[in-house]
């Protein structure tokens, strides 16, 4: 069968299973809700759930009233609504419209239903293989994925990403963000962290740190775990990329942002920015400030590698688990390298800074390196050169900040978890244990509660999340399993980036678009 | 379902293959030993006000069912719990003495499961069913493709026929009543010998012959 008899005949299975699946949702949704019992004291009967649509009144001696349409009169205390009276073996003993004195019920009992997260995840995968099929037949590999997203209330900007590297058990890690576009309104502070993708997330904690910012400053976590208030933000005077003048992109200014194509040869090529800032001579001690997220070539090469790995994806990588080798797993990880950033010194020398290594496509994230060069051995202006891979990073903001003594930030675990508008004490108890995990499915979201400290915008937000996630075999990548390919990956990482680099040349200029239009929300 | 398998044959002779391992991989679905119909859908029981089918394994010197048999696991409609007891109206004459109620010290509980409602996983797992049958065109892919629907589909299945389910003790003693006929404790000068259970033995026997 070639490629379009086998479009057309899979167009018409589909066709004929979109309509039969169409019919099993409508029939089947309300029967596969969960739902959730609560029970509450009569003299608690403020806190009843007025989203449920009936209302049990367990009375003393073992009879109930079911009341719909129902509300308690404080003034004076009465409960109203229509329903039944049951006795102790449920036989109606009365119906109709029904007043009971407040002081004679036992206990009251509500019940709602709710969302459940399997159904969810069911039409996600509908929704992959029938509607969002045709996008990923077209460009399989932007496919969207992502770890943790986290949203911030009242705004629709994804500000953070958790544990983008984390694509495994064994490379399960802490990661910091910063949550440097919140604006928080009040001190209850809330966050809403989401499954957007096929992939099953295990979350070990999502804390909020925060510091004190200087006076006319932001404070910025470092390369090295350290957090740096920083003051005195300047713009490079020079910016020079490959393309010409770069100083607009990296402004910071109107979402724009810095990038370039990949080349067409090897996906591992590097290229070179290089920026020039004037300095006060006296500044003693100064640091890059430098936002960015990766682009889709670090997503393309890891879906790629998953489709050569096919069905035996959970054999592969069980097998990387256990090569005990960490640098090796990491430097896969890493194939296509850091933000290099290096400063130079009076005698022409090019010194390594540090590198930007913080993986995700999708939000961008702010870092600080600190510029250690001596005072006196320090260039005018200062001249800084950033060495990356084409393609591979998205900047939109770098600047040249004088650095403050390291603070120590506050943590604040979540103290309320609620998933589809109703408290959830279980995920919010495994968010608070280390020893335990909250797992996520595709669809699940939670709004995690922070109490911040008096004077919430005089400081500097950070996200804390630590844990891992599964990325889901998309069954369109299952075409193209290679064993040689994989083992070829593992050995020279780098050869193979000169393999795949005409395949994502293809891809390459839909691919964003392809991206985001295939996101579980959409 | 019946004109896709006749118009595709090898494709359908596989199509049959993946239903079965489905089938075979909703096996690790929750069941339940209540009687047809007893347990109610999530819906109905917002309004429904009988207690949560119970299966109570105690110690066995615990019950004794005056037949000279000891017995481990009583089955029935949860009355009600209180700090030290949990109150079961037994439903199986031949399994215990049928139709009473039995008071079980909590010290010799050793597992409580609750069938509070039913989840309906029979008829989510025909979902990712069809799903598998929309890899039917993948052809000799199918054995591939189909294990997406099976592994991702057949999990989302069994985890939701486990929400309904509540199990003592790896859940709280405390949330036991809250599904109880009698949530509020078991009434006091309720006459025991008075409950009925939801269904008679001869109405249950009906059922399942229907």
């Amino acid at each position: 069968m070639d490629k379009l008899e086998r479009q057309g005949s899979r167009v018409s299975a589909l066709a004929v299973c979109a309509a039969l699946l169409l019919v099993l949702l409508l029939a089947g949704c309300r029967q596969t809700k969960n739902l959730k019992r609560t029970i509450t004291p009569p003299d608690q009967y403020e806190t009843l759930d007025e989203e449920a649509p009936f209302l049990k009144a367990h009375m003393d001696g073992g009879k109930v009233y079911v009341l719909s349409e129902w509300s308690v009169n404080d003034t004076l205390g009465t409960v109203h609504g229509t329903g039944h009276l049951f006795g102790i073996n449920r036989d109606t003993l009365d119906s109709g419209a029904i007043e009971l004195p407040l002081d004679e019920v036992a206990i009251f009992e509500t019940n709602v239903l709710e969302q459940s997260g399997s159904v969810a995840g069911l039409a996600i995968m509908t929704g992959i293989s029938l509607a969002a099929a045709g996008l990923c037949w077209a460009n399989p590999k932007a496919c969207f994925g992502s770890c943790p997203t986290f949203y911030a209330e009242g705004d629709t900007l994804l500000h953070a990403e958790g544990f983008s590297s984390s694509i495994a058990p064994s490379l399960e890690a802490r990661d910091v963000d910063a949550l440097y576009r919140v604006r928080p309104k009040n001190r209850t502070f809330r966050l809403t962290m989401t499954n957007e993708a096929l992939e099953t997330h295990v979350v070990r904690r999502a804390n909020v740190l925060y510091a004190e910012r200087p006076a006319g400053g932001r404070v910025l976590a470092g390369i090295d775990g350290s957090f740096r208030p920083a003051v005195n933000f300047r713009a490079p005077v020079t910016c020079r990329a490959p393309e010409g003048d770069c100083a607009e992109d990296i402004s910071g200014i109107g979402g724009q942002e810095r990038y370039s194509l990949a080349d067409s040869t090897d996906l591992a090529a590097k290229e070179t920015i290089e920026l020039s800032f004037d300095i006060d001579p006296s500044t003693k001690s100064i640091g890059l400030a430098i936002r960015a997220r990766q682009t889709l070539l670090s997503t393309f090469v890891m879906y790629q590698m998953l489709a050569y790995m096919g069905h035996d994806a959970g054999e592969w990588i069980a097998m990387l688990e256990r090569l005990g080798d960490d640098q090796r797993r990491r430097r896969l990880a890493n194939v296509l390298g850091a933000i290099n950033v290096e400063v130079q010194n009076t005698r022409g020398q090019w010194l390594q800074a540090g590198t930007i290594n913080e993986h995700g496509p999708l939000a961008s994230d702010m870092r600080v390196i600190p510029l250690s060069v001596n005072v006196a051995d320090r260039s005018s202006p200062v001249r800084i050169r950033l060495q990356l891979t084409k393609g591979a990073w998205r900047l939109d903001y770098l600047a040249l900040v004088d650095l403050l003594p390291a603070v120590t930030p506050s943590r604040l675990l979540p103290f309320k978890a609620t998933s589809g508008g109703t408290a959830d004490r279980q995920a919010l108890a495994s968010l608070l244990d280390s020893s335990k995990t909250l797992t996520t499915m595709p669809g699940d979201a939670y709004t995690l509660s922070y109490q911040l400290p008096d004077d919430p915008d005089q400081y500097e937000l950070f996200l804390e999340t630590e844990g891992y996630y599964l990325e889901w075999m998309r069954e369109e990548w299952l075409e193209e399993t290679n064993r040689e390919r994989v083992t070829d990956f593992l050995s020279s990482p780098q050869q193979m980036m000169k393999t795949l680099a005409p395949v994502y040349k293809e891809l390459e200029p839909t691919m964003e678009e392809t991206f985001w239009n295939s996101r579980y929300s959409n | 379902m019946v004109l896709l398998c006749t118009s595709i044959t090898k494709e359908g002779v596989a199509a049959v293959l993946g239903i079965c391992v489905l089938l075979l991989v909703c096996s690790g679905c929750a069941s339940t030993s209540a009687p047809v119909d007893w347990v109610p859908s999530a819906a109905e029981a917002q309004k429904e006000a009988y207690g949560a089918w119970a299966d109570v394994t105690v110690q066995p010197e615990a019950i004794n069912t005056g037949t000279g048999q000891e017995e481990s696991v009583l089955r029935g409609e949860l009355i009600a719990v209180s700090d030290e007891f949990l109150y079961v109206l037994t439903y199986r004459p031949e399994i215990s003495r049928g139709g009473h109620l039995r008071t079980v010290s909590r010290n010799d509980v050793v597992q409580v499961r609750l069938d509070r409602y039913d989840s309906a996983a029979n008829l989510l797992a025909l979902w990712p069913i069809f799903g598998a049958l929309s890899t039917i065109s993948h052809g000799a892919f199918l054995v591939l493709s189909a294990p997406i629907w099976i592994i991702g589909g057949g999990a989302s299945v069994s985890r939701h026929s486990y929400a309904p389910i509540y199990t003592y003790p790896s859940d709280a003693w405390d949330g036991l009543a809250g599904f109880a006929r009698f949530p509020q404790g078991l009434p006091a000068g309720i006459e025991t010998s008075d409950l009925r259970p939801k269904y008679s033995i001869d109405e249950a026997s009906s059922r399942e012959n229907d």
